[in-house]
């Protein structure tokens, strides 16, 4: 095994692992804001890929239009599912929470089904993958590993989506507002933060966050209308990994489980790619063992 | 003798048993199906409903059984009463295994472990070719039986299946009625408090795992004996959650509730979604989700819709 | 200067105790001896950390520094649960009953440590589990006679006024059977009365053999009964002695009005 080829086994893990990086972040932001995790994430993710590719197939619309109204679609479908499932069952639990949000999880990623059959748009069950950013070079080298525009693009993007989300966070009335909602929402009520909404708004950034993520994950790899499970399982290891209830923990974690994960298919013979879907969640269960706090430690904001 | 008779766990046995000489051996399909499911939603019900744990991978525990009893009886001609407590014997002892560690985060973190863990199970079974068969599984699995006698008529597995249920289902009435049960329970309120009175807070938490786990275990292998088959997409997270599910419905801490929910969820899931095709796993989601915002303390609490109850007192102030 | 035959006889002894937290010292190099079969009141302002001590005898929380000794076995870094079964119990500032059992149920769990049957077993309900179960019942029914509460037995816990939930709390903590007792402003939220009689009871627990560690605002309470005081604040010692000596003792004072002075 070269030396180029671990190299390039980590540069397709850290692209992937941008992905990892935006889904955790999704994840972390609604958390912050609302001490409740949505497994439902990994649907915007999906369905960020997905409506794109609607639009640009059945509307016709130019790539970067279909891509925003795509955000937009999710940013409601996010907003939706706040208000018709999580509001309602905010004081129910931990239990009922978790159930929600996966009950949640498995309406979207099993509506393209019938939707499809419905609206007459077969081609929606099937695996698709979205036309890449085209420039003047497919790909750079990098010490002998090569690696693709658009994957330079993902992590580009996660990495400015980590930076605006942190100044969002720390500098922004908004921002703060979300992030005091959610550590004393007493409080926050008394200074006339309406702590549902900042709820709602969570949701929101984190649908958008996620889209963004779909669309940039979806030329590089096929995803289906079921992708959406398992990506945000992997997305919530890379949290859990990278430090939880921190926004760079969230970024670090996906991008080291993404490298991780990467190394162990291809580093291991025979079995690393048979099982490659196995790795992330051994590696939760290691982080587990051994520092459950995540690689940063982690911020509980209770 | 009047005692025994309203006693409900005599009501259900009397019913079930006279239950053949009316009812068409069709209706047993689903009902010996709901019996197999209800072993497992039991074991869910003491771990969930009393031990307050949330395990979203059972059905891993419910594939091992079942692939145990599957490789043994095809690879190794074993008898099936033999791999049937090989079965229990794994499932419980890979509980033992990784329940150590995993216990040791609660609530998002659990679900997500348990969940994990689920999805090791499927990566491995749906891969893995040699003896598992990966994606296709194992078939040829025997009729269940005892010493001989076979278990080959859907009556037959009616009875074997109920009493086994029925046994289990002591097993667990009892258990919560000494300190073990009020252990689970002060566990899943308030393990401070729990674990200053005395009680091995860890030590319990995996010992109701190890227990859950040979439940699923049992069923597990039941189900491979009664489909004949078994195949990795039997035992994915949707069966987790299908348990989950059963033990909310049937109510928190409410063994009878957890079974009589299981069988209607059963009946609901493969009698009337499945004519849906397309739109059942949707519909599916969509009154899991109804049944959360609604009746998130099970249909038993829908009576107290009816009757006035009394307010409750400072419950808050305990927190 | 504790002598040599004393501490032999002390039930418990803290020595050197502190507790850090991020940016605030909790406990600093507290010590504190206790003779069996008194009643010890532990004073102070607010804050002072009085709650903190409890948490570290009672294995909730680990010291910093120092070590925790009961009945001459180290017990600084055990497990709470191994605390109780060694015979310390104790009650909590804010009521941790378990609001999902009845007061009887709540007792019962108190209980737990001197009960036999395995987790395992317990499904088999074999005689000697029954027989266990019932005693357990019946000690449990005792107790709340005792407390003065056993008509209560079988509704929800939560469901009581405040101060008769102090007295399950102190109910359970009994059913343990414990050689020491720590209870934690057990007369908050009573009425005058409640105290009155609380105060009888604890007397009479005193006088039972079991030793009692209290922490307490109530000071009528405190001189009434307490046999010994020690007055903590800002993680310090800064007396001990007979209850009339500590009421005049300058520094007590002196840390009481500055605290008066700090919330005026």
């Amino acid at each position: 095994m070269s030396a180029i080829s671990i190299l390039q086994f980590i540069v397709v893990g850290v692209s992937m692992g941008a992905v990892y990086a935006l889904i955790a972040l999704g994840f972390t932001t609604i958390f912050r804001a609302s001490n409740i995790v949505n497994f439902a994430q990994g649907e915007f993710v999906m369905l960020g890929g997905l409506l794109t590719n609607f639009f640009l197939v059945t509307c016709a619309v130019p790539y970067l239009p279909a891509a925003a109204l795509a955000v937009l679609g999710v940013v409601l479908v996010g907003m939706g599912l706040q208000v018709l499932v999580i509001h309602p069952i905010r004081k129910a639990g931990v239990l009922i929470m978790i159930m929600g949000t996966l009950g949640a999880s498995i309406v979207i990623s099993n509506a393209p089904i019938p939707l499809s059959s419905i609206a007459n748009l077969g081609y929606l069950r099937d695996p698709f993958t979205l036309p890449r950013i085209t420039t003047s070079v497919e790909s750079i080298g990098i010490l002998g590993a090569r690696i693709s525009i658009q994957r330079i693009w993902a992590i580009g993007a996660s990495l400015a989506l980590l930076g605006a989300l942190y100044c969002f966070t720390n500098y922004t009335r908004m921002g703060k507002a979300m992030e005091s909602s959610s550590t004393s929402p007493l409080a926050a009520r008394l200074v006339g933060v309406r702590v549902e909404r900042m709820v709602l708004y969570a949701f929101a950034v984190s649908a958008a966050v996620g889209a963004v993520g779909g669309i940039l994950i979806a030329p590089i790899f096929n995803m289906r209308y079921d992708s959406g499970v398992l990506l945000g399982l992997k997305g919530f290891v890379g949290a859990v990994l990278g430090g939880w209830g921190k926004l760079s923990g969230a970024v670090l974690g996906g991008f080291v489980l993404g490298v991780v994960e990467s190394l162990c298919v291809g580093l291991i013979p025979e079995y690393g790619s048979r099982y490659q879907q196995m790795w992330a969640f051994l590696v939760l269960l290691v982080i587990l063992y051994f520092r459950p706090t995540g690689i940063l430690g982690s911020e509980d904001v209770e | 003798m009047k005692r025994l008779a309203k006693n409900t766990n005599f009501q259900v046995a009397v019913v079930l048993a006279v239950l053949p000489l009316f009812v068409p051996e069709d209706f047993f399909r689903f009902l010996c199906l709901g019996a197999i499911y209800s072993i497992a939603a039991l074991g869910m019900s003491l771990l969930l409903g009393y031990a307050g744990q949330i395990s979203l991978g059972h059905a891993a525990f419910m594939g091992i059984g079942a692939y145990t009893t599957a490789i043994l009886t095809t690879q190794y001609n074993c008898p099936v009463s033999l791999a049937f407590l090989a079965s229990i014997v794994a499932s419980s002892l890979i509980a033992y295994v990784i329940g150590k560690p995993i216990l040791r985060t609660k609530g998002f973190f659990l679900a997500l472990a348990t969940l994990g863990f689920g999805e090791i199970f499927f990566v491995f079974t749906s891969r893995t070719d040699p003896v598992i068969g990966g994606l296709v599984g194992i078939g040829g699995i025997p009729y269940f039986s005892i010493a001989g006698y076979e278990f080959t008529s859907y009556t037959q597995m009616h009875y074997l299946y109920w009493a086994i249920l029925l046994g289990l289902i002591l097993y667990a009435q009892a258990m919560v009625r000494t300190r073990t049960g009020r252990a689970f329970r002060a566990i899943s309120v308030d393990e401070l408090a729990a674990s200053s009175m005395g009680i091995d807070v860890a030590g319990y938490k995996l010992k109701i795992f190890v227990i859950s786990a040979a439940y699923a275990g049992i069923a597990g292998s039941l189900l491979t004996t009664y489909l004949s088959m078994t195949q990795p997409y039997g035992f994915r997270v949707d069966l987790s959650i299908f348990l989950v599910l059963a033990v909310i419905v049937g109510g928190m801490g409410n063994l009878w509730g957890a079974v009589a929910a299981t069988v209607a969820l059963t009946w609901l899931k493969d009698e009337q979604l499945s004519q849906y095709q397309e739109y059942s796993a949707l519909i599916y989601g969509v009154i899991l989700i109804l049944i959360l915002v609604f009746v998130p303390n099970g249909l038993g609490s829908l009576r107290g819709l009816f009757v006035r109850r009394a307010k409750a007192g400072t419950d808050e102030a305990a927190i | 200067m504790i002598s040599a035959m004393e501490r032999g006889t002390l039930i418990l002894r803290v020595e050197g105790v502190s507790k850090k937290f991020t940016g605030l010292m909790a406990l600093n190099g507290v010590n504190l001896s206790v003779a069996p079969g008194v009643i010890q009141a532990l004073i102070g302002p607010n804050g002072a950390g009085k709650t903190t001590l409890f948490q570290i005898i009672s294995g909730v929380l680990p010291p910093s520094k120092g070590s925790v000794i009961y009945q001459g076995e180290e017990i600084t870094r055990k497990a709470p649960h191994e605390i109780c079964a060694r015979g310390i119990a104790r009650t909590y500032q804010r009521i941790r009953l378990f609001p999902n059992m009845t007061v009887l149920e709540n007792v019962m769990t108190g209980c737990h440590v001197h009960l036999k049957t395995g987790v395992f077993w317990s499904g088999f309900y074999l005689p000697p589990v029954r027989k266990e179960e019932a005693r357990a019942r019946q000690k449990a029914k005792d107790i709340l006679d005792f407390i003065g509460i056993g008509d209560k037995a079988d509704l929800p816990a939560t469901s009581l006024p405040y101060g008769q939930q102090r007295l399950v709390e102190i109910s359970r903590a009994l059913a343990s059977e414990p050689k020491l007792l720590m209870l934690d402003e057990p007369a908050a939220g009573m009425t005058p009365r409640e105290g009155q009689t609380l105060a009888g009871k604890i007397k009479e627990i005193r006088d039972s053999g079991v030793t009692v560690l209290l922490v307490e605002h109530d000071m009528g309470l405190v001189m009434d009964i307490s046999d010994r005081v020690m007055v903590l604040n800002y993680g310090l010692v800064i007396a001990e002695g007979a209850p009339v000596d500590i009421q005049e003792d300058p520094n007590v004072i002196k840390a009481y009005l500055g605290a008066a002075n700090n919330h005026a």
